[in-house]
């Protein structure tokens, strides 16, 4: 199941960032396959906008972006970087759609919420109800209702990533393959 | 009911008969492409579980395969992913497997006509949105969604909503997709066409050529589109043919189909457009940019490779010499594409002017051969100029037509290429 979020703000109130700037290509050519924990691109992410993220970020985190997040290039290390960090979540005011797909792909919550970068600040605490969604300021008042993510994407992500939806589709219809 | 051509190709695939802009479907490939990052689908399948990878390939004539992005290989790991790329080729039995004679993933698909009109394609590179030239409804996913469409055949979509870009005018004789998707980003944003399916219509679109049009389709991506297509017409017929026996069924839109928003542009007299660091939507009149010192120069990628985009630089370097503080790096698109080159003599004058015709490859995009240091200024007719994408995040990247590209490597500096063409 989805559940409920509770976490520290990390706010990137900047539009249209790029994977280009997420997870930079001078990081990422020459690191082996067998880098699940991306060791080498880790310190560098968005560090043309923000440097010392790697420090800053704990486990539970929520990342507050502008518009059009993500855009550029299909790489998925500028998703799997927020997995690796222990993100819940990223609320973006738009993301780019190859971002998107990507993000929920891995099993990665990417609510879309006009005004995101507005209604929080950096180290706000907030919450993110996926019974009633709601998402919440508990530091200061306000809150906004979310679009409620369609089935399609609700079975995605409580399978945790269309990687697991893929093995439990093979071990139903292919058992001798699994 | 009318139907736009996004609509129309995925409710078809969908096996519905209609479909609405917002509506999520899961639909038949016509196709998929991947390439060298097919080792991440594979990585990612055995973390999850599956000890030898995907248990299979829905369909081995429909899975097109490139060892390629960084070819030759640039270091051990994608030499390691080529040894991998070629056992997998043979394990699921590819009808289709490119290795060491294949050029930018995007250019082979449409070079040997993997991407037709009416089909659904994806791909796992952002600018497979190209195919979209050839009436394709083609776009990019991850390695990762790569994984469940490789094996089942089918994927989930949102249904786009729908922008028609109308274009009246004429075409110049020389190279102008990237201006005018240069133009658009500038004047309407880099988002104008987040999540939706690009229609160019109107009637300056016989005027343009092909490698025009997939350099339009191809930047459709930098605006935000999921599809950039165009209608089927002589231009595309002519393309295709000799190049598949396959049924071609085009799709055009219904003529009172719905669009989220319509845009019109006059291409006739359309000036030389440049983009500043670090946006493809940061656009200025070339006047304005006009004597920037530059170090490098490059000509290229699924962007800006093909024959006209390297016949038009090589008609301008005639005669001339490439600046001697400028490197400039011309790559073309495919291995056909290099020997449409070699047969019209164009590597010879590049070479004779100063610069470097390099192999065919994604290198000069930045991806991996055309690094700057911090400091250094590029004008380039690729993809994209955002920050660090060649390297150093203290390197400025403009982008601008091939012509464009072609004269400033010569002046040394940002210079208006109509100086020249007129």
């Amino acid at each position: 199941m989805l559940e409920n979020m509770r976490g520290r703000v990390v706010r990137i109130a900047i539009d249209d960032i790029s994977t280009d700037v997420i997870a930079p290509s001078q990081y990422r050519g020459a690191v082996a396959d067998n880098d699940p924990n991306l060791t080498v691109l880790r310190p560098h992410v968005l560090e043309a906008v923000r440097a010392g993220l790697d420090e800053h970020v704990r486990p539970g985190d929520i990342f507050v972006c502008g518009k059009n997040f993500g855009l550029g290039s299909h790489r998925e290390p500028a998703v799997q970087i927020f997995k690796v960090w222990g993100v819940q979540a990223v609320v973006t005011e738009s993301a780019a759609r190859i971002w998107f797909r990507n993000a929920i792909a891995a099993g990665l919550p990417a609510f879309e919420l006009e005004d995101a970068t507005k209604l929080f600040a950096e180290g706000d605490e907030i919450e993110i109800d996926v019974g009633k969604w709601r998402i919440s300021n508990l530091t200061r008042t306000g809150n906004a209702a979310l679009s409620p993510f369609p089935p399609t994407v609700m079975r995605i992500l409580e399978a945790g990533g269309i990687m697991q939806l893929l093995k439990q589709r093979v071990e139903a219809e292919m058992p001798a393959s699994a | 009911m009318s139907m736009t051509v996004a609509e129309k190709v995925l409710a078809r695939a969908a096996g519905k008969s209609r479909l609405r802009a917002g509506e999520y479907v899961d639909c038949r490939l016509d196709g998929v492409m991947a390439y060298q990052s097919f080792i991440e689908t594979h990585t990612r399948a055995i973390e999850a579980g599956l000890p030898e990878g995907l248990p299979r390939v829905f369909d081995p004539e429909k899975l097109f395969l490139m060892v390629e992005h960084h070819q030759p290989a640039t270091n051990i790991k994608t030499a390691l992913r080529g040894v991998k790329l070629r056992e997998l080729s043979q394990r699921y039995e590819l009808k289709h497997f490119y290795d060491t004679t294949c050029g930018i993933c995007h250019q082979m698909m449409v070079d040997n006509a993997h991407a037709l009109p009416g089909e659904l394609i994806i791909g796992t590179d952002s600018h497979a949105i190209m195919y979209g030239a050839l009436n394709c409804a083609a776009t990019g996913i991850g390695e990762t969604d790569a994984g469940y469409a490789i094996t089942f055949g089918e994927l989930w979509f949102r249904v786009p909503a729908s922008v028609r870009i109308t274009l009246t005018g004429t075409a110049p004789s020389w190279p102008i997709g990237k201006d005018i998707m240069l133009y658009l980003a500038g004047r309407y944003g880099v988002d104008f066409a987040l999540y939706k399916s690009i229609e160019f219509a109107g009637p300056a679109v016989s005027t343009l050529s092909m490698d025009n049009r997939f350099t339009m389709s191809d930047h459709g991506v930098e605006v935000g589109a999921k599809f950039a297509m165009f209608g089927f017409d002589d231009r595309t017929r002519e393309f295709l043919a000799g190049r598949t026996e396959r049924p071609i069924v085009p799709v055009n839109a219904d003529t009172d189909a719905s669009y989220a928003h319509e845009y019109t542009l006059d291409i006739t007299n359309l000036p030389p457009q440049i983009a500043v660091p670090h946006s493809f939507g940061k656009n200025r009149p070339i006047a304005e940019v006009a004597g920037t010192q530059i170090n490098q120069a490059c000509i290229g990628s699924c962007a800006n490779g093909r024959f006209e985009d390297i016949a038009i630089a090589a008609q301008i370097l005639k005669g001339r010499r490439v600046h001697r503080n400028v490197r400039l790096l011309i790559s073309p698109a495919s291995w056909s594409v290099y020997r449409q080159c070699l047969e019209a003599g164009l590597p010879q004058i590049i070479l004779d002017a100063g610069g470097q015709f390099l192999n065919p490859g994604c290198g000069v995009c930045g991806a991996n051969g055309a690094y700057l240091a911090p400091g250094e200024v590029c004008l380039t007719a690729t993809t994209r100029n955002h920050q660090g994408r060649m390297g150093s995040k203290e390197a400025s990247i403009y982008l601008g037509g091939p012509a464009t590209v072609a004269w400033s490597a010569v002046q040394g500096a940002i210079s208006d290429p109509r100086e020249v063409l007129n």
